[in-house]
């Protein structure tokens, strides 16, 4: 076998393109399979043809699973084919990112780009934006005034604005009604609460926010407890490319990047990464969070609010909880007894309903951005 | 697919050229002939194009002219007879040349081509589409939108003055249309005509002398009313009904009657280049402020029609950017994509896209990972270095080569930062009526000193006229109000709040000169009287070395934004060759010119011996 590989690659490196791809077929890659195959169909022969039935037993046995495992993971990979061809397509840089040593990837700075995310040839959205030189995301201001207090916006796509374009993100709404405030949109596609932490600690906004008064947000999701302590589908996403906190008796330590931290974890995620089954039945690991993860999540963003208070000097930090179908009270009863202030918005709308999220997408449309800022306007002058 | 678009015999003349839909070449004659919005067959455009894509006429699947002559000269005598015996003087003036010339269009132009080269015309379609198609297809194929609604606003094309159109996919509805004599486009004219600049191409000065009228005054107020009770009637829907009594464009040689505007608006027309007074600027203020209302109800109508976010936008009135930008604010749609080249000249454009995509049945597909499908506009001529270093010996010029653009740049930076007034010369030229970096004078935006050194010694024009800010994309909301990208430098928006100066308190009653050199902003030189600007936002993937020069700026001075303005003087269209760059930095007081990868220092240059008199070559405008 690896003379008849040996040959095929020789063969086309003289007389083909030597690109290893011989008739559409990676020769390595068919060769692989086939040495699996033939260890397979060997360690088969070899119980099947054993003395003891224990072996013979054990051997047919294994055979079955994996062929059934096998089966359904040929299966689950049609499946999977089939509706990505239905899924949305990205068509330019939605998304250009760089790696940050801190927060894993961020925007790429002073950067103008135009995206557009389409499904069967349908726009679903269209977006223009630009980032300035700190990678944050440029939010266009109309003001009626010099604005002198900053406005801090922590969080992920949904604070970002991801489908929205720059004038119909939560911070433009934000400022919109009140441009006293200067927004400052740190919140990126992906990000969960370890992000805001790693960037108080590391690289502080105070650097660059000008305002000496002023308040910060964090909008929370509640798929930022798989962000916070790095769940497989989150890894699927980043690659361990976002900053690793975990727990050290009261304390919380941080651990650079997950990416660095979590070799073995990692290894794991990339062997069940590859399941085609794992990923049709939409199987996470972690298979349920536990109080654990959520005491995590809590304390990252507590210590966030405190690492705010030592910086800027004021209390005004807030959580966002925002609109959801999903129970809260894990989350938001962790945050209280923390004491961090918490504006839970999870019943302020339906986000599956029409008009609150994207299409095929499920960002916030301008509409839910506007009538959370609304409720937030509200909610702040009463603190 | 091959596709030749022609507009000419009117104003702004030029060619285009497609292929499989996708514009590889565009320009307006008047840059080759030198004679301002040449309105002549556009033999060079269309030579520049041929030649560019390495094409003869014979392998074109088809030419297209950008109106129906036919539709057009049944208009005129359909308005004559309507007017009779009003216009009996224009019609005999008018009705030779029709019967000579224009009604057998056809003829004209397969002789005007046969002049190029000979081909044989059995093999290539001649296509007439109507005007505003024309228009309404060069805004809505090349934009990035798969569905839109479009807009079209101009003086006139065959009957149409203004249409609502809605695009999806590849295919056009058109679903109003206001027509002549009714026009947005010629209100806006006449009173350009009243105030003593010229039509089709003066239009752009009486934007730039508004913002000096007194904003809330009672002139500007009576103004408006008179112009409302009188001249135009505008309907909700944006509509308008013009009194031809006071107009005289119908059927006659001039815009208006001069003697009735007199008497309504209490001022005779002004002379072109007597002394513009404040009623000049109150008046200037109030025709923008009903032509701003017209458009904004037009596109609000466009909004209920077709239901979409999207807009696009052509006619020459879109290029009123004080307008565009209001229409903006107002957030009726989420984007709005204007044509650069808004009036007639994209014309040229729109037809050859319109026959690709109607006519031919071709496919459209939108390229969602650039910006739009105008390739930033720079789809004329470029030179290599030998034709640089070829126009250079000429005149003996002295030159400095940078081998690394990054110098290049860096140099440049520094110059323009030293206050010198720079040519820049790069690349394709751009098709349309704006210099976007490719064709531009540049200077530092934060000089004090840089519009008035401009406007007077550089481009030789009235004192009034603003400067527009070229700006990094990424950096534009740090300097300007603006929401979004401006590309095309289609869009007036306003300083930031925090950027401004404030106003004295006698301010109101400065004169206008003194108004104009009061330090407005920090960025004096592009912040206009009533601190807005007109923005061009720069794209490192459409203009890569004029991004880098403007980068190379911010790193030294902090600020991501310069002043950037048509390489030309007065009168002059844009320049062309480096052969008219280098005499456009020989003629004015021009401190430096950058050629490709070339620097000439103006006084390192052998002594200027001028043949003509130049200021005589170009008719002021």
């Amino acid at each position: 076998m690896l003379l008849a590989e040996s040959l095929l690659l020789w063969l086309d490196r003289v007389r083909g393109d030597g690109s290893g791809v011989v008739a559409g077929f990676s020769v390595s890659r068919l060769f692989g399979t086939l040495r699996w195959v033939v260890v397979g169909v060997g360690l088969l022969a070899a119980g099947i043809r054993s003395r003891s039935n224990a072996v013979q037993n054990l051997t047919l046995g294994l055979f079955t699973t994996v062929l059934i495992v096998g089966l359904l993971e040929l299966v689950c990979g049609w499946l999977l084919k089939k509706q990505a061809a239905t899924f949305p397509k990205i068509a330019g840089p939605v998304h250009s990112m760089q790696p940050d040593p801190y927060l894993g990837y961020k925007p790429r700075p002073d950067t103008a780009l135009t995206g557009v995310r389409t499904k069967d040839g349908r726009v679903i959205y269209r977006i223009q934006f630009q980032t300035d030189s700190n990678s944050l995301r440029v939010t266009p201001a109309k003001t009626q005034i010099a604005p002198n207090k900053y406005a801090l916006f922590f969080g992920c796509s949904m604070t970002f604005g991801e489908g929205v374009q720059s004038n119909e993100t939560l911070p433009y709404y934000f400022t919109k009604a009140d441009s006293t405030y200067r927004p400052y949109n740190l919140a990126y596609s992906g990000y969960g609460p370890q992000q805001m932490l790693s960037r108080l600690q590391h690289n502080s906004p105070r650097r660059f926010v000008s305002e000496a008064q002023g308040v910060a947000f964090y909008t929370y999701i509640p798929d930022h407890v798989n962000r916070a302590i790095q769940s497989l589908t989150n890894y699927e996403y980043n690659r361990g490319n976002a900053p690793y906190y975990y727990p050290d008796g009261d304390s919380l330590r941080y651990g650079g990047l997950f990416r660095d931290s979590r070799k073995f974890r990692n290894w794991v995620y990339e062997v069940m990464g590859r399941s085609n089954l794992l990923k049709f039945f939409r199987i996470s690991y972690p298979f349920r969070l536990s109080d654990r993860d959520y005491d995590l999540t809590a304390e990252v963003m507590a210590k966030s609010a405190a690492e705010y208070r030592r910086q800027f000097g004021n209390d005004r930090f807030y959580v966002i909880i925002y609109p959801t179908t999903l129970p809260q009270e894990e989350i938001v009863s962790r945050l209280k007894a923390k004491g961090v202030k918490v504006l839970d918005y999870s019943k302020l709308f339906n986000p599956l309903q029409k008009g609150y999220s994207i299409p095929d997408d499920e960002h916030p449309t301008p509409l839910a951005n506007q009538v959370l800022v609304a409720q937030l306007r509200k909610d702040l002058q009463k603190y | 697919m091959t596709i030749l678009g022609i507009s000419a015999y009117y104003h702004d003349s030029a060619a285009a050229l497609l292929i499989d839909g996708t514009v590889v070449a565009a320009a307006q004659e008047e840059r080759f002939t030198r004679k301002k919005h040449d309105p002549g067959f556009p033999t060079h455009a269309v030579r520049y194009c041929l030649e560019f894509a390495g094409l003869r006429l014979d392998q074109l699947d088809a030419i297209v002219f950008y109106d129906k002559p036919l539709l057009k000269f049944e208009r005129l005598l359909e308005t004559y007879y309507a007017f009779s015996p009003r216009g009996l003087r224009s019609f005999l003036t008018a009705i030779p040349v029709w019967l000579k010339e224009k009604m057998f269009l056809k003829r004209m132009l397969y002789e005007e081509l046969f002049n190029i080269e000979e081909f044989d015309k059995k093999n290539v379609k001649l296509l007439f589409p109507e005007h505003h198609l024309s228009h309404a297809a060069s805004a809505f194929y090349p934009s990035p939108f798969e569905e839109a609604a479009v807009l079209t606003i101009d003086g006139v094309g065959e009957w149409a003055t203004a249409t609502i159109c809605h695009g999806q996919g590849k295919d056009f509805k058109i679903l109003r249309e206001l027509k002549f004599p009714h026009s947005l486009g010629l209100l806006y004219s006449a009173v350009t005509y009243y105030c003593g600049f010229k039509v089709n191409s003066g239009e752009y000065k009486l934007m730039g002398l508004a913002p000096y009228g007194i904003h809330g005054s009672p002139e500007v107020a009576r103004y408006e009313d008179l112009i409302r009770q009188h001249l135009v009637d505008i309907k909700d829907d944006g509509s308008i009904w013009m009194n031809q009594a006071y107009f005289n464009y119908a059927t006659g040689l001039r815009m208006v009657h001069d003697d009735k505007w007199q008497a309504l608006f209490g001022f005779p027309r002004r002379d072109g280049e007597s002394l513009l007074e404040q009623h000049h600027c109150d008046f200037a203020l109030a025709i923008q402020n009903v032509t701003e209302e017209v458009v904004i109800k037009m596109a609000a109508e466009a909004k209920r029609l077709t239901g979409s976010e999207y807009l696009c936008l052509a006619g020459g009135v879109a290029l009123n950017c004080v307008a565009n930008g209001k229409l903006q604010n107002t957030g009726l749609f989420r984007e709005i994509f204007i044509q650069p080249a808004a009036g007639d000249a994209g014309g040229a454009l729109g037809a050859a896209l319109a026959a690709h995509h109607l006519y031919f049945n071709q496919p459209r597909k939108v390229d969602h990972t650039a910006l739009d499908g105008m390739k930033g506009s720079y789809l004329g001529p470029e030179y290599s270095d030998l034709e640089i270093r070829q126009a250079a010996r000429k005149y003996g010029a002295v030159f400095e080569e940078y081998r690394n653009f990054s110098d290049l740049a860096e140099k440049t930076a520094e110059l323009l930062a030293d206050g010198n007034v720079i040519g820049w010369f790069q690349g394709r030229m751009e098709f349309g009526p704006r210099a976007l970096g490719a064709r531009s004078i540049l200077g530092d935006a934060r000089n004090s000193e840089m519009q008035k050194k401009l406007n007077l010694k550089i481009k030789y024009r009235e004192g009034f006229r603003p400067f527009a800010p070229s700006v990094l994309a990424e950096d534009a909301a740090k300097y300007f109000e603006l929401e979004g990208v401006s590309p095309y430098m289609l869009l007036v928006q306003p300083v930031r709040k925090e950027r401004r100066n404030a106003l004295p308190d006698n301010y109101e009653e400065l004169t206008l000169m003194e108004k104009l050199y009061f330090l407005r902003s920090d960025l004096p030189s592009i912040t206009h009287i009533d601190f807005s600007a007109r923005i061009q936002t720069v794209h490192r993937e459409t203009n890569p070395r004029y991004h880098e020069l403007i980068t190379a700026f911010k790193q030294l001075t902090g600020y991501g934004v310069i002043v950037n303005t048509s390489f030309n003087v007065r009168g002059e269209p844009i320049v062309c060759t480096p052969e008219d760059a280098y005499k456009c930095l020989m003629r004015t007081e021009m401190d430096y010119l950058v050629v490709g990868d070339f620097i000439f220092d103006k006084k390192r240059q052998p002594a200027w011996q001028e043949t003509q008199n130049w200021r005589e070559e170009f008719v002021l405008d």
